[in-house]
């Protein structure tokens, strides 16, 4: 009791009080490296897309490589092969199986309207299927319920010129509830290394709907949907064909229109409970002169139950059909231009009571037939001791897989055209003869596989000071990348191994203050023919301070402290980042904030060699109604 | 190219369809209709705690209180799960802006009770400063907020539906947790400042000004 009334009120809002015998309750239990940042953390991180808001994430690197580009990754892997995380946004999955990367410009809700977002670092395999190999990011909404009445925010400062978002929740019956949302941006251009300006202004237009209806307690039914229009500016360098080593630059504009519906029915009795859900994705995207239209149609149904009194059993069928249509341009081509992927899979997972309220075990696999590799397994194990209310240790091996994606079976990118005498010697004679320097995909690549053995350990030391630990020890094979020399066949004969930790420290220092720290490590080592790109693109070393602090019961103020280790492959030093934050609670409907990001710096690079982050200030005001 | 988009897409309705029956047909066929089991211990400990923030989180008049070491009272109406936690939390706890938190149990009347009973028992309730009201009908309930018609009260409930019938905050259960509902219009009539901390968590029912 002594811990609950420690608590600050946001946090009592989490703690579930249905017993289900067997199966975790809550994040202190549960027996991976999760991490759950909620819409208040959000808030107070002043960060205002998802990118930027998975760095407060412990072990997560989030680097900037462009106005609206950011490599994202996690336990390595955080370069041009970081095509090993899934990312969720209510059930939907949106990292675009072209080349298993996720385009965050677009992957964009009303923050505001942010329920949680769950990062488990490490393989997510049983639950979440392929692709989830290092992680998975799942991105949840508040439901309409808790969206109600009138919301609208304005803002803008030096690198985001403008934005402004505004939400109308309401009930349609006491039963049900909807929200319906628009949110528009402008952003600056980013700056070239060197000096310049990296023609990438862009803009966004975003809009959607949510509709709950609870048909009874236990059982609820969602329909939801959002359709975007983002605009950008762009340039970029194509070989010209026929020439030796020459170049033209390209200078435009881009766009990535989507729309998509998800349709969610859902029934929780704490015993049991079962759910279906399905959607349809629209995306289609026109940069550097190529352009990519995707059709998504899933639908994953799941069902859990006590079986006996010692297993809870849940199983799941799903299936997602995409099909794409790519259209080339002089840089990268695929053939064929259009192709249509589907996977059918299931899961089965029981947890297993071993010993009542203190050892558990989970085992259970992932099943799946897909149009590239055909049938591929998953399983995974874990096992977790709770011997009281103060610790959970825990320990698992998962076997997960990614699949190769479109670019790395069907593209040929071209870097440039050259004459072999006069590359040899620039000064002699010509040989007239003017060949490609390509890059194909491989279409008898094998899936990639990993075997990973991860250990864990949360300890809550006094009722305001909880430690989390997680150690990871992964083996991967067949990875595919691009060969040593760049040119010719993506090969899948790579191997490597990473190891590393993160450690992260909740401390409610003080009642009004609370501390979050975390530090992570990572080392990669790649072997075998491919280019080893990676190592030098995971910074080993990253430490994240957040502190929120009350001055009053009205004036807040937070602050972020980041410090990423270097990033050789992008010539990025080793650099802190400052965001200092105040946010001032005028009356109950109004709120107004100022932020500072990136303050230490006027600028640096991040996950590009090209471009660099830099500092930006913003104000922003908030009014309910 | 249109035709065989098409026909891949017959094909692909019917495997879905498959696919859908299939796991249908296993799940209904599975499905309890168990109740969900709450565990009455931690939800009791969970509502003591929200209540002692609610008393943190709000400023009632200066004329609520008869001198500066008044304490604040905290009187629980009705069956209440949280009576024993709650009393002995209180007794333990450390003041709040420098008052004393003290609990009292009203002492409802039977069934069968005249109005004139009831009455007295409203009268005897208006000095309180947080009224939690528990396991009664929501016409009671009713009944006693309007019997009390204090405006100087923090009305809590955790009865169905208390914030949308008038009172300033009611406990819910979302899923497996329990949230709080805010009665916008009934808090600013009142004269107990809550705090924008406390509403911006609560779920509002109730239009604002």
């Amino acid at each position: 009791m002594q811990e609950l009334l420690e608590l600050p009120l946001e946090r009592l809002m989490d703690i579930p009080v249905t017993t289900v015998a067997g199966v975790q309750q809550g994040w202190f239990q549960a027996p991976a490296a999760l991490h759950v940042v909620t819409g208040e953390d959000l808030r107070r991180s002043g960060h205002r897309t998802l990118a930027d808001a998975l760095r407060v994430v412990p072990g997560v690197f989030v680097g900037s490589s462009g106005a609206h580009s950011w490599v994202v990754g996690m336990r390595g892997f955080s370069g041009s092969l970081a095509n090993k995380t899934l990312v969720l946004i209510d059930g939907r999955a949106v990292y675009d199986p072209l080349f298993g990367g996720t385009f965050w410009d677009v992957q964009d809700i009303l923050l505001e309207d942010l329920e949680r977002i769950e990062v488990i670092r490490g393989p997510g395999a049983t639950l979440w299927g392929a692709n989830a190999v290092n992680g998975v990011i799942n991105v949840i909404t508040r439901r309409a319920s808790e969206t109600q009445g009138g919301y609208v925010k304005a803002g803008g400062g030096n690198e985001q010129h403008g934005f402004t978002s505004l939400r109308y929740g309401g009930k349609a019956s006491d039963n049900s509830h909807y929200r319906v949302w628009g949110k528009y941006l402008q952003n600056d251009h980013s700056e070239r290394t060197g000096g310049g300006d990296a023609h990438d202004e862009w803009g966004l237009g975003h809009g959607g709907f949510r509709y709950d209806h609870d048909l009874d307690d236990q059982t609820h039914v969602t329909v939801q949907g959002d359709s975007y229009d983002l605009r950008f500016d762009e340039q970029a360098r194509f070989p010209v064909p026929g020439v030796h080593d020459t170049f033209t630059r390209y200078r435009g504009h881009g766009w990535a229109r989507g729309t998509n519906v998800i349709m969610r029915a859902a029934r929780e009795t704490g015993d049991s409970g079962w759910s279906i859900q399905t959607y349809y994705d629209f995306t289609d995207r026109q940069q550097s002169r190529a352009e990519i239209e995707r059709h998504t149609a899933d639908i994953d149904a799941r069902h859990h139950f006590r079986l006996g009194s010692r297993n809870d059993v849940m199983w799941g069928v799903a299936y997602r059909y995409s099909d794409d249509d790519v259209r080339d341009s002089p840089s990268i081509d695929f053939q064929p231009a259009a192709r249509s992927f589907k996977t059918l899979s299931g899961f089965v997972q029981d947890t297993i009571t071993l010993m009542p309220e203190r050892v558990f075990a989970m085992i259970g696999t992932k099943l799946e037939r897909n149009s590239f590799t055909g049938f591929e397994v998953q399983p995974s194990g874990r096992l977790w001791w709770t011997p009281n209310d103060h610790h959970t240790l825990w320990a698992s091996i998962s076997r997960p897989v990614r699949v190769p994606t479109r670019i790395e079976r069907d593209a040929t990118f071209t870097f440039g055209f050259i004459d072999p005498a006069l590359a040899a010697d620039p000064e002699g004679p010509p040989s007239g003869v003017i060949v490609p320097l390509q890059l194909t995909g491989n279409p008898d690549l094998k899936s990639e596989k990993l075997l990973a053995y991860e250990l864990g350990h949360r300890v809550r030391l006094t009722p305001s000071l909880t430690l989390d630990t997680a150690l990871f020890y992964n083996d991967y094979w067949d990875i595919i990348f691009v060969p040593k020399g760049t040119l010719g066949e993506f090969t899948d004969e790579g191997t490597a191994e990473t190891f590393g930790g993160e450690l992260s420290v909740q401390w409610r220092a003080l009642d009004r203050w609370v501390l979050d720290t975390s530090y992570s490590y990572v080392q990669v080592q790649i072997h075998g023919p491919i280019l080893p790109q990676d190592q030098s693109e995971a910074p080993h070393h990253q430490i994240k301070v957040l502190s929120a602090f009350d001055v009053t019961d009205d004036i807040e103020l937070n602050t972020g402290i980041y410090f990423v280790d270097q990033r050789p492959a992008s010539g990025a030093d080793a650099y802190v980042r400052l965001d200092q934050g105040m946010t001032w609670r005028a009356t109950e409907s109004i709120e107004l904030s100022l932020w500072g990001q990136n303050l230490l710096d006027d600028r640096h690079r991040e996950a590009s060699a090209n471009v660099q982050a830099e500092r930006a200030v913003y104000v922003a005001a908030t009014f309910k109604f | 190219m249109i035709l065989s988009s098409i026909c891949r897409r017959a094909a692909i309705r019917r495997s879905i369809l498959g696919a859908v029956a299939l796991s249908l047909m296993l799940m209904l066929a599975a499905v309890d209709s168990g109740a969900q089991t709450i565990d009455a211990d931690k939800a009791a400990k969970l509502k003591a705690a929200y209540l002692l923030n609610f008393v943190k989180y709000a400023e009632w008049p200066d004329d609520a209180f008869a001198s500066p070491d008044s304490p604040i009272i905290l009187t629980l109406a009705g069956q209440c799960d949280v009576t024993n936690v709650l009393a002995s939390v209180v007794s333990q706890s450390e003041p709040v802006g420098g008052r004393t938190v003290k609990l009292q149990a009203a002492a409802l009347p039977g069934s069968g009770a005249s109005e004139e009973q009831w009455q007295s028992v409203y009268e005897s309730m208006r000095n309180t400063h947080l009224l939690y009201v528990c396991g009664l009908t929501g016409d009671r309930a009713h009944a006693i907020l309007e019997g009390i018609g204090a405006d100087d009260v923090l009305t809590v409930g955790d009865i169905p539906m208390f914030a949308s019938n008038g009172g300033m905050i009611g406990f819910v259960l979302r899923g497996n947790r329990i949230v709080f509902e805010a009665n916008l219009e009934a808090i600013h009539q009142s004269r107990v400042e809550v705090s924008a901390k406390v509403l911006q968590l609560a779920q509002i029912v109730g239009k604002g000004p």
